[in-house]
């Protein structure tokens, strides 16, 4: 039992890491039908930025790790501006080679041997409620997470930029015919994905000390499978897939004998797959999803 | 002389090889109500896309109060003052009715008289306000497309314009719809209107202009009495 809870609280723990990417991913796709695979580069650029700046003050990094990737994220929009009328497959095949651009600079850069970035190493000290060991990184997670995920909501329900943000996700023609300005909207989207791609590195850095060029990678990953599990065409739905795929991670290893934790990636695919068979939209998602742009 | 409200002038929208819109002219004056009538696919509702710059125009020109319009964003041109009220009223089903409102504000040079436009929009589409916390979906397709004219016109457009508005609605329904319009066009607001109930729409307009494959093939004014044979031969050809 006490091993079960244990699972549970770190499955919450990592599935809000996930919840917060698959937000980042789902905000941008939402006004741009855009499915970004560089997210991952965003949040490993602001992992490097935690590296280079080993030596100052924790809140100094904290600042400069968000402004590398809200400014990276503004770049890539920057980037993608001429690919709005392209197909969809035009602007994902140019996501990938922009992603893999940047982890290849990173490991020309910085190689591939991972450097630790000693960010906060305290967080992963434990305090003990009965027989039960939570790691500070843990309730931190989780407070970001959900602080965070409130925080895109009251942007996006009770702000005049949020309305227009869903109303351009909604029938992005439509708002543009009622003065909804197309790129002020992805420009928000990118800035505010961006944010979150950095709050994923700072909560990974403690954790995962080490950057590596694959860093933000293998997270957007299960991130970008938990959003198309949960479905891609709304936010919600595809931030709980995203929390999904991160907490199913941390049950199935945790309930695997550890000789078949090698199995791991297999487990959780395999059930992606019967998921998406049941379910091709998604798992919340009902009839099917318009793409009509303009 | 005073520049017309909008001009289109020798305007050619072509899809491949299509010629949707042929070097069409026509012009508003202010306060002038005009309906575009004619058969499926003679380009009307391209015609009310291309104002609104979501639609690509291959030549001529399109001007508001005298000023080209002419490759702005939709936007841009909605900011400008003109309105366009689209086709199937593309309401955004999942807002309140009153989000849905409060998106057509966007479209607003001044926040002066805000307040005394949302009034008069309440007292024309009382259900409007009445409705204000529901879900948009919820509305009837009458209800939705009142809601469609209110969020048009509390961007207090100069130029307004509707693409079938009675498309898919009850007879008594589309009369309500008409008097509505009537008001708005007692207001002074310039009206452009596409419509499949050519009879309804040639009583209701100042002028009716009849576009076949992509060009005006007749004009009425108001005085002409509907002519049902001239009618058929500008839809269908002689």
């Amino acid at each position: 039992m006490t091993e079960f809870i244990q699972s549970l609280v770190d499955g919450v723990a990592l599935g809000s890491l996930y919840a917060l990417a698959a937000l980042g991913i789902g905000l941008v796709f939402g006004v741009m039908r855009l499915v970004n695979f560089a997210y991952g580069e965003l949040i490993t650029a602001a992992a490097y930025t935690l590296l280079l700046t080993k030596d100052l003050p924790v809140g100094l990094r904290i600042i400069l790790a968000l402004a590398v990737a809200v400014a990276l994220s503004l770049i890539m929009e920057f980037i993608f501006r001429p690919l709005r009328v392209a197909t969809p497959a035009t602007m994902l095949v140019t996501t990938f080679a922009i992603s893999f651009m940047l982890q290849n600079v990173a490991v020309l850069v910085f190689g591939t041997r991972g450097e630790s970035m000693n960010f906060l190493p305290d967080l992963n000290k434990a305090f003990e409620i009965g027989d039960i060991r939570i790691r500070w990184i843990t309730v931190v997670s989780i407070v970001a997470g959900a602080g965070l995920l409130s925080a895109t909501a009251y942007v996006l329900n009770r702000t005049d930029i949020g309305l227009q943000m869903r109303a351009a996700a909604a029938d992005f023609r439509t708002a543009r015919l009622l003065g909804v300005k197309a790129t002020r909207v992805i420009v928000f989207a990118f800035a505010l994905s961006g944010v979150l791609a950095a709050v994923v590195a700072m909560m990974l850095a403690v954790q995962r000390p080490l950057a590596t060029p694959s860093f933000g990678f293998l997270v957007v990953i299960p991130a970008l499978v938990g959003v198309v599990v949960g479905g891609l065409d709304r936010l919600l739905p595809a931030t709980i897939g995203g929390f999904l795929i991160g907490f199913a991670t941390v049950i199935i290893s945790d309930l695997l004998p550890s000789e078949s934790r090698v199995f791991l990636n297999s487990a959780l695919f395999g059930l992606v797959i019967v998921v998406l068979l049941v379910r091709p939209n998604g798992l919340f998602i009902q009839g099917a999803a318009s793409g009509e742009r303009l | 002389m005073a520049s017309a409200a909008l001009e289109v002038e020798n305007l050619e929208v072509r899809f491949g090889p299509v010629r949707a819109v042929r070097s069409l002219r026509f012009s508003l004056e202010r306060g002038e109500a005009v309906a575009l009538i004619g058969p499926n696919g003679a380009g009307k509702s391209t015609t009310l896309l291309t104002i609104m710059g979501a639609a690509q125009s291959q030549g001529g020109d399109i001007r508001f109060n005298g000023q080209s319009i002419l490759g702005l964003a939709p936007e841009a041109i909605s900011r400008l003052g003109i309105a366009l009220v689209p086709e199937g009223r593309r309401i955004f089903s999942d807002f309140s009715v009153e989000e849905n409102l409060r998106l057509g504000f966007l479209g607003r040079r001044t926040a002066d008289g805000l307040e005394e436009d949302l009034a008069w929009v309440h007292s024309l589409f009382p259900i409007v306000e009445e409705f204000g916390s529901r879900p948009a979906g919820q509305l009837s397709g009458g209800q939705q497309q009142q809601l469609a004219i209110a969020r048009a016109l509390v961007a207090r457009p100069e130029v307004l314009l509707l693409d079938e508005p009675s498309l898919g609605l009850a007879p008594t329904v589309v009369d309500g719809l008409f008097d509505a319009l009537v008001e708005i066009r007692e207001r002074g607001v310039t009206i452009l209107i596409v419509e499949q109930r050519a009879e309804l729409a040639v009583e209701f307009a100042d002028r009716s202009l009849v576009m076949r494959n992509g060009e005006i093939a007749l004009t009425l004014s108001g005085d002409d009495p509907f002519d049902s044979d001239r009618m058929t031969t500008a839809y269908f050809g002689s």
